[in-house]
């Protein structure tokens, strides 16, 4: 077996606070896990993942899934070293939580290629965690050493006598025992998931329309708020129709902020229509003169001023001039 | 007050009848599946069905549509091949814009079963996807006309 040194922050940082967002067909319930006074039985060694006696582990997933399949692919690292059933297998999304940061970006963001990078050693050590606990849990309910017993699929087995117990059955048991500090890794040979194409873990609710999208978000008394964005660059409004905004039926605010004009309503298409009524007239701004047409001559003209040698490979001088072809063609690329 | 009947259920909602059905699907009756992409019937996120036929619901009245049979992502069965042709191929990247595309494909079919690729293409051509899931969602437009045909003969 192989051993990862642990030099960042603790992986097993025990969440106080988990605020768990749950999936539901009316959009987003913010659960906060502290106050659920429900004690499911669970069994839950790291902020990670819990086992629950039905033989489900739910994987906690704090970043943002927009595509890149990190929402499975956190999960799986999870799940191979956990030696857990892929079947059984869910996650779940965690709102704001500081024990969820990125090792690497000191924030909760999913961006750079660095979800698995950041996660990869501390996600695989809370894995073997719970395998190494689950498996002590079943070599003292069947009373034979540690070293006899292994894992295999969210079961583990005495090799000698047979005999088996799923994790869900070693819950109870499994969250009494004190948790390892180092507990070994898988060797690569071992590894079950990584490495692997798995099925993405998000498709089946985003084909049902129940994956929770930033405008999907519903918390009670919300209030929607669409701003009027100046049209130039630095732009201040001169006036804007306040009474016209809030005369909108469901339109409860208009604030000036500096982004530009902000309207308050109750629900989306009311802020659209209140910004519709609000009728802002800009100045100029500090660049008037800044447009699309602009930066695309400035750029041509640039063409013909001396520029900065990248890379020189060859006598293009020369092969220009032996060519039996010359095309000349001007490509704008889209900024 | 706007009466309206969606997946089955009828609603009464306090809104004026120019609002677009979108807003009434998703902020009153909550259901988000139905998504908000341009406004201006111009990407098909919003699409969903009234009396079997694929509209935008961005640019519908919801007054237009009042006793008529909706339906959205939420009401189309959860075995519907177009759902299940979906996960098999693995279509969604980012997601966002699947729910209007499925219930687009899910009308195509229903009203050609066996579309040919020019039809399919002019059925399809004006619903977007920013991720570029395009390869996918034409596999899984043919595993889901195979699906489908396959419910029929059983």
């Amino acid at each position: 077996m192989r051993e990862i040194k642990m030099t960042r922050r603790s992986f097993l940082k025990t969440a106080s606070f988990v605020i768990a967002v749950s999936f539901t067909p009316f959009g987003t319930r913010i659960i906060n896990a502290s106050e659920n006074k429900e004690t499911i039985e669970k069994f839950k060694p790291t902020i990670w993942y819990e086992i629950t006696p039905d033989n489900m582990i739910t994987i906690y997933f704090g970043n943002s899934e927009m595509g890149q399949g990190s929402m499975t692919a956190l999960p799986m690292i999870v799940a191979d070293e956990l030696e857990a059933n892929w079947k059984y297998v869910r996650v779940k999304q965690v709102g704001a939580d500081d024990a969820f940061k990125s090792p690497i970006l000191g924030a909760q963001v999913t961006v750079a290629s660095a979800s698995v990078r950041g996660f990869y050693e501390p996600l695989r050590k809370a894995g073997a965690v719970g395998r190494v606990m689950l498996i002590k849990a079943a070599s003292e309910a069947f009373g034979v050493p540690e070293e006899e017993c292994f894992a295999k699929l969210g079961t583990v087995i005495h090799r000698k006598s047979g005999k088996k117990m799923t994790y869900g059955q070693l819950v109870r048991r499994a969250s009494k025992l004190p948790i390892p500090d180092n507990p070994p890794l898988k060797e690569d040979k071992d590894l079950r998931y990584i490495g692997k194409p798995m099925r993405r873990l998000d498709i089946p609710e985003k084909v049902e329309g129940k994956a929770t999208f930033g405008l999907d978000v519903d918390i009670p008394q919300m209030a929607y708020a669409l701003v009027a964005h100046p049209p130039a660059y630095n732009a201040k409004p001169l006036s804007y129709d306040e009474t016209g905004a809030l005369s909108v039926r469901g339109v409860k605010k208009v604030l000036k902020i500096p982004q530009g004009v902000a309207v308050l309503a109750d629900d989306f298409y009311s802020a659209y229509k209140g910004r519709e009524a609000l009728n802002v007239k800009w100045d100029e701004g500090s660049h008037p003169y800044m447009s699309s047409e602009y930066i695309e001559k400035y750029f041509v003209e640039c063409l013909d001023k001396p520029g900065f040698v990248a890379k020189k490979v060859g006598d293009t001088e020369k092969a220009l001039s032996q060519a039996k072809k010359y095309m000349k063609q001007l490509i704008m690329y889209l900024m | 007050m706007i009466t309206l009947n969606v997946n089955g259920n009828n609603y009464t909602v306090d809104v004026p009848p120019d609002t677009p059905l979108l807003w009434v699907l998703r902020d009153h009756l909550k259901l988000t599946g139905t998504k908000y992409g341009c406004g201006i019937g111009e990407c098909g996120a919003c699409t969903v069905h009234v009396e079997g036929i694929a509209k935008r619901s961005c640019v519908t009245p919801v007054g237009d549509v009042q006793g008529k049979r909706i339906v959205t992502i939420e009401g189309l069965p959860k075995n519907h091949p177009v759902k299940r042709a979906w996960i098999i191929e693995q279509v969604p990247q980012c997601g966002f814009c699947q729910p209007g595309t499925i219930m687009q494909v899910a009308y195509l079919i229903a009203k050609y079963p066996d579309p040919s690729a020019e039809k399919i293409i002019r059925e399809m051509d004006d619903i977007i996807c920013r991720c570029g899931t395009y390869p996918r969602i034409k596999k899984a437009i043919k595993k889901a006309i195979s699906l489908s045909k396959r419910g029929v003969k059983k």
